[in-house]
């Protein structure tokens, strides 16, 4: 039983991440219908710039509270930032041009990041790891029983900066004008131009908030994970892309079930069985979910109607 | 006579080998009430394309309120006050009623640079100018943000645009779908709706894509009553497209009629209906030849088959 709670209490911890790495894909996706493969290696980029900024502030000030909001903030700004580019230069060129080409220059881009990052700067060039370093100092924030289970300080503090940034989201989509923007854009890109909507900024600012919301993720990672690497954006990016197709791709609250629903699953193959499993049951989750609903768990099939 | 808001000249444009519309020339005033009909096919709906920035002209100029639009974006020719519905219905679906019209009132925002301020530096320049698309792209950055970051005067902002929203689902008679998906009004309603939402972006000119489509008799004399309302409330230009004869005759005071891309008549009701060649148009020239009247000759560029035996 003390078993079972604590890998629930992981899995969740897992989860969030990919529900936050999944929401970029599953809101680009619902303006653009692009699988933007990119997205996943923004959050790689995330992570090494936070890397970055704390090795700039030193191990003094790295695990302050300022420090701790510099690194978040500094990440998710610059990633803010590159999403923009991305979506200016490599994407919106090609936006009426046939679908393949736009996912031809997603998976390009992807690789020029995983492996443009493997270039010779920083102290540790390569595809090594690089150890993140301790910004949230870990410390047992709860303990049940006689350590049957145990709830670090980090667990915590990152299921709270992601629920708190997956509110944001809520409140941006559903309550205010951009959300509403976005959802009509996302609905009939043409009909809402006609309506005034500047369309190209609304994808734009799409682009910002999902790479924004990667690097957030990036660095809750690095926390979880402590050790960080160039690739690591083409696996947690592909685990993330499932959980938002388990979703229903297109669909906010979607990627946040299906990115919860995936970490808990990860968990508990690795956590009763061997973490050999643990893609192999991810991806059969995947196979088994759309065979039952095709659309996702919260997708609508598009019923044709004659 | 009031100044001239919409203003088409000459207006062409070419589908690969098709011309699908030559020579279009039409002026739409505050207070006007003007159709455009023609048969299937004939370039109606090509020619609202062409106003709201759908489509390229290839040939002529369109100017909104004396700006030259040619080639701009949709949304920004939406912002000099041109507003449209569709011929088949194109709501956002799955957003609720009120939704629908809240998206459409942008234009409530006081942006960092004045409109006028960014309107006047494009006529200086002609059209375009880099430094106007600048501002204009910060003035949306910035307003975006804001709506982001949940500023203060945001929230009350809110409040201002649902509480216009609303008044035009009341206006339109449909605060009881207020809550409602799109798509489960009734056809009638998601017409009327489409109307609201037009209404949204403070338009100086509507124009109204078979608007009394798939309506019943009854809702089509309502609508025509509202149609006229709607000019003298919010002080609107109108242009209709319509295929009913009764609804259009009733209520434009001007008439253009397309066939085969070509202005092929243009006036007042009753003279338009007499035009043999509207009549040819719509009833064919064996409908002419039938009742005694003269067969004119087809426009120049329509391919005219041979008539079946």
């Amino acid at each position: 039983m003390s078993d079972f709670a604590q890998h629930l209490i992981n899995g969740v911890a897992a989860g969030t991440i990919y529900a936050l790495v999944a929401l970029g894909y599953t809101m680009v996706y619902g303006v653009l219908k692009l699988i933007n493969f990119a997205h996943g290696d923004v959050m790689m980029v995330g992570t090494f710039l936070g890397y970055g900024v704390a090795q700039k502030l030193g191990y003094e000030h790295q695990s302050s509270l300022w420090g701790v909001l510099a690194i978040f903030l500094a990440a998710m700004a610059a990633c803010a930032v590159m999403g923009f580019l991305m979506e200016r230069f490599a994407y919106r060129p090609l936006r009426d041009k046939p679908r393949l080409t736009a996912l031809i220059t997603a998976i390009g881009i992807s690789f020029t990041l995983s492996y443009g990052f493997q270039l010779d700067f920083g102290p540790l060039p390569g595809a090594a790891p690089r150890a993140f370093p301790e910004i949230i100092a870990p410390r047992e924030w709860l303990i049940i029983g006689d350590r049957a289970v145990v709830i670090w300080n980090w667990q915590v503090i990152s299921l709270a900066i992601a629920i708190g940034l997956m509110l944001i989201l809520q409140a941006l989509v559903y309550r205010t004008r951009f959300g509403r923007a976005m959802r009509a854009v996302s609905f009939d890109h043409r009909t809402a131009a006609l309506m005034g909507i500047p369309v190209d900024r609304i994808i734009a600012l799409t682009f910002m908030l999902g790479s924004a919301l990667a690097a957030g993720a990036g660095i809750l990672y690095a926390i979880k994970d402590t050790a960080i690497q160039p690739l690591m954006g083409l696996y947690v990016g592909l685990k993330a892309f499932v959980a938002a197709v388990i979703g229903g791709i297109g669909n906010v609250p979607g990627a946040v079930v299906g990115g919860l629903l995936l970490g808990l699953v990860e968990e508990f193959v690795v956590g009763y069985s061997s973490s050999s499993w643990r893609d192999a049951v991810a991806f059969g989750f995947l196979i088994v979910v759309l065979l039952v609903r095709p659309g996702g768990l919260f997708g609508r099939v598009a019923a044709e109607k004659v | 006579m009031s100044e001239c808001l919409l203003q088409a000249s000459q207006v062409g444009i070419d589908f690969g080998g098709l011309r699908a519309l030559r020579g279009f020339d039409l002026e739409v005033r505050n207070g006007d009430l003007k159709g455009l009909i023609g048969p299937n096919g004939a370039g109606k709906t090509t020619a609202f394309n062409l106003l709201t920035g759908v489509y390229v002209p290839t040939h002529g100029e369109i100017r909104m309120c004396g700006e030259r639009v040619n080639g701009r974006p949709p949304h920004q020719i939406n912002h000099l006050g041109l507003a449209r519905t569709f011929q088949n219905i194109r709501l956002f679906r799955v957003l609720s009623a009120l939704d629908n019209v809240r998206v459409a009132c942008l234009s409530e925002a006081r942006p960092l640079f004045p409109r006028e301020r960014i309107a006047a530096l494009r006529r200086r320049a002609g059209g375009s100018s880099p430094v106007a698309s600048m501002m204009d792209a910060l003035n949306n950055y910035v307003d975006w943000w804001r709506a982001l970051l949940l500023t203060p005067g945001f929230q009350e902002e809110e409040q201002e645009i649902t509480r216009r929203a609303d008044e035009l689902l009341a206006v339109m008679g449909l605060s009881h779908r207020r809550n409602e998906e799109a798509r489960n009004l009734p056809y009638g309603e998601q017409r009327r709706l489409e109307i609201a939402r037009a209404l949204g972006t403070r338009p100086r000119v509507l124009l109204l894509d078979e608007p009394a489509a798939g309506m019943n008799t009854r809702e089509k004399a309502d609508l025509m009553v509202l149609i006229r309302q709607l000019r003298d409330q919010f002080s609107l230009g109108i242009l209709v497209i319509e295929h009913d004869m009764k609804l259009v005759m009733g209520i434009c005071e001007d008439i253009t009629v397309l066939d085969h891309g070509v202005t092929i008549a243009r006036g007042a009701p009753e003279g338009v209906r007499q035009d043999p060649k509207v009549i040819e148009a719509y009833l064919g020239d064996s409908y002419l030849a039938a009742h005694g009247m003269p067969v004119p000759p087809s426009p120049s560029n329509s391919t005219s088959e041979t008539p079946a035996p």
